[in-house]
């Protein structure tokens, strides 16, 4: 009979080149936060609107007569029956864009009308139910990433592997840029791909806004992670983190609107965290989308303004991020 | 003392945080298999520990760790060094097995050699039944003997503990500490056990570092550190006591009584001449010469009175 020992037994492996050194960290990370069920109950709502837009989009094209109810206006039947693509495109352009597009639209081309329409569109939807659902992953998912290795010392073991500080900043990104990733571009893909299935010639037209709508949810996820970690990094409870991240939105979103408002003054807005990226993802669809409170027109500020407030969380969050764990490695 | 490349040579390393001298003119060279770093509180063995791994930069000197720098080739050391920490470390939520395939993986293992090898490593650590459980519930042995775990699943050439037996009942820390004799004299992997507890080290460790606010005040084998009873000597005369105790003070000899008619006397040097030579200027006759046992204890402890001298 065999005999096994039970003991020790050297490894006669080989340890594998490691490129991205961090991965493993991110693996068991997503893993972890996957067994929560809030990030569930957070993904579903995430996923509801787009499945909403889609409903009404596919509703739409199918029964493009019946869509239009009294009361809202069928720019279509202006333009001929040649033209009308889907009234919900010309409907888009003019409920998003503004009504004093009427006679623009009637000059319009069916493939311009779906390019504005789609930037509106997809705008709309990422600013609107998805930045709200940005607000909630980045909280739930970010707010303990950093604050629990804090407390329960993890950042030891980390950072005695061969893994860097930034190894361990860009694994913790990694997660949260994951799930705001899952939580935005996925849905916003599952509207784009109801649109290109259900109306003619969409696709051929609309393509170059994909690398559009990655860079918005991108930027998005990398902003709003980097400054979620400076806070997880500033506390030891996960809680304590996700109250002030919900504070900072709050109280700069309101602040810049009442000062906007009483001054008039559009570069006020920009004191809003979420602002910022309006006016970013508004230039990355083509700018000119993001609009001033109290019905002002189009805002129209030098576009260094919002890079640089962007910049400067992100620097300063990374500079937090940077001196927490020079404090742990030196304990 | 095995014959081995020096799996650590510290030369004149100096950590200062702030005001505070943390590592002053620290050298020494470990070649031998295993390594007992003491020292009270503040002493600098955990800087010296995290200096070794290339988290703190030493503000001068030089530190090699299995002959690598560890300024500049830290990520190269924690490849091939294990670090048990003196802390309770976890990641929330996670079950013992992902906790230490984890730490294979970081280490550059492939994904299905760590998962074996870290189920490997929690059996031998006596974790077996508990593997699937998370950290974050086991008793404070059971973190220590994960802690192990995580160590030692990327097969380390040297492992560096920091106060590995602190939160462990008696019986539990006898059972770890075999864990690591086992490793260094039949695995042959080197062991740097820092530790405030004197018998921990003597038990495990076959050289031993001594340190104080920042300095090494002594770097010896142990035999060599117990062998100081060669100065150390239970004498007992018939005669003018008082005038031999005059006499041994002025060979530079120190005493205690040590029990009736006993006294503990301290040569300064190896050997018992100063107390004979103190005998006859006292006209005394020794009735009773015999070398003085030290514990490991007593050793370190004038080790350490003697640094702070």
């Amino acid at each position: 009979m065999a005999v096994f020992d039970q003991g020790y037994q050297r490894w006669q492996g080989e340890f594998r080149p490691q490129r991205l050194r961090w991965l493993p960290m991110v693996r068991y990370q997503v893993a972890l936060t996957l067994k929560r069920k809030l990030i569930w109950l957070i993904l579903f709502l995430a996923i509801v609107p787009s499945i909403g837009f889609s409903g009404v989009l596919y509703f739409a094209t199918e029964t493009s007569e019946r869509i239009v109810t009294p009361g809202m206006v069928d720019p279509g039947f202006l333009l001929g029956e040649e033209e009308r693509s889907n009234p919900l495109v010309d409907q888009t352009i003019l409920e998003l864009g503004g009504w004093d597009r009427a006679d623009e639209l009637m000059g319009m081309t069916r493939d311009e009308k779906y390019w504005l329409a789609s930037c509106l569109g997809f705008y709309f939807f990422l600013l609107v139910p998805q930045s709200f659902v940005v607000l909630l992953v980045t909280s739930a998912v970010g707010a303990g990433l950093i604050a629990q290795d804090i407390r329960s010392n993890a950042l030891e073991i980390y950072l005695t592997k061969p893994i860097t500080a930034r190894d361990y900043i860009i694994g913790k990104l990694a997660v949260i840029v994951f799930f705001i990733m899952l939580a935005t571009f996925l849905p916003t893909m599952l509207v784009f791909g109801t649109a290109a299935a259900t109306m003619d010639g969409y696709f051929g037209v609309v393509w170059p806004i994909l690398p559009r709508i990655f860079a918005s949810c991108l930027l998005a996820s990398l902003v709003s992670g980097i400054f979620m970690l400076g806070l997880s990094s500033l506390a030891k409870s996960s809680r304590y983190a996700a109250v002030i991240w919900f504070a900072l939105c709050l109280i700069s979103a309101i602040t810049s609107l009442v000062l906007s408002a009483v001054t008039e003054e559009d570069a006020w807005l920009f004191l809003g965290f979420r602002n910022n990226f309006s006016y970013l993802i508004s230039e990355i669809f083509g700018g000119g989308l993001m609009t001033g409170v109290t019905g002002r027109g189009a805002v129209e500020v030098t576009i260094l303004l919002p890079i640089g407030i962007l910049a400067g969380i992100v620097l300063l969050s990374l500079s937090i991020m940077r001196k927490t764990i020079r404090s742990v490695e030196n304990r | 003392m095995a014959d081995l490349a020096p799996a650590i040579a510290v030369r004149d390393l100096e950590v200062r945080f702030g005001e505070v001298q943390a590592l002053a003119s620290v050298s020494f060279d470990f070649s031998g298999a295993s390594l007992g770093l003491l020292g009270p509180n503040g002493a600098g063995k955990s800087t010296l520990i995290k200096t070794l791994l290339g988290l703190i930069r030493a503000d001068a000197g030089e530190a090699r760790v299995l002959g690598r720098d560890c300024r500049r080739e830290a990520i190269e050391i924690r490849r091939r060094v294990g670090y048990v920490p003196e802390r309770d470390c976890h990641i929330p939520g996670m079950i013992a097995v992902d906790y230490v395939t984890l730490g294979g993986e970081l280490a550059g293992m492939p994904r299905e050699a760590a998962i074996e090898r870290a189920h490997e490593m929690i059996r031998f650590c006596g974790l077996g039944e508990a593997r699937y459980r998370p950290v974050d519930g086991y008793s404070a042995g059971m973190r220590q003997r994960i802690k192990l775990a995580q160590a030692l699943v990327h097969d380390p050439d040297l492992i560096l503990l920091d106060e590995p037996t602190n939160g462990l009942d008696p019986e539990g820390r006898l059972v770890f500490l075999d864990v690591l004799r086992e490793l260094h004299r039949r695995k042959g992997i080197r062991i740097v056990l820092s530790s405030h507890l004197l018998r921990d080290v003597e038990y495990v460790c076959d050289e031993v570092v001594v340190m104080r606010a920042g300095k090494v005040v002594r770097h010896e084998g142990i035999e060599d550190l117990k062998a100081m009873s060669d100065r150390n000597w239970l004498v007992r005369v018939r005669g003018d006591e008082a005038r031999f105790l005059v006499a041994l003070a002025e060979q530079g000899c120190q005493h205690q009584r040590s029990g009736k008619d006993l006294l503990a006397v301290d040569t300064p040097a190896p050997g018992s001449g100063p107390i004979v030579a103190a005998a006859a200027a006292a006209e005394v006759q020794l009735r009773h010469l015999a070398k003085r046992e030290i514990s490991f204890e007593d050793a370190i402890m004038t080790t350490l009175q003697e640094g702070e001298a």
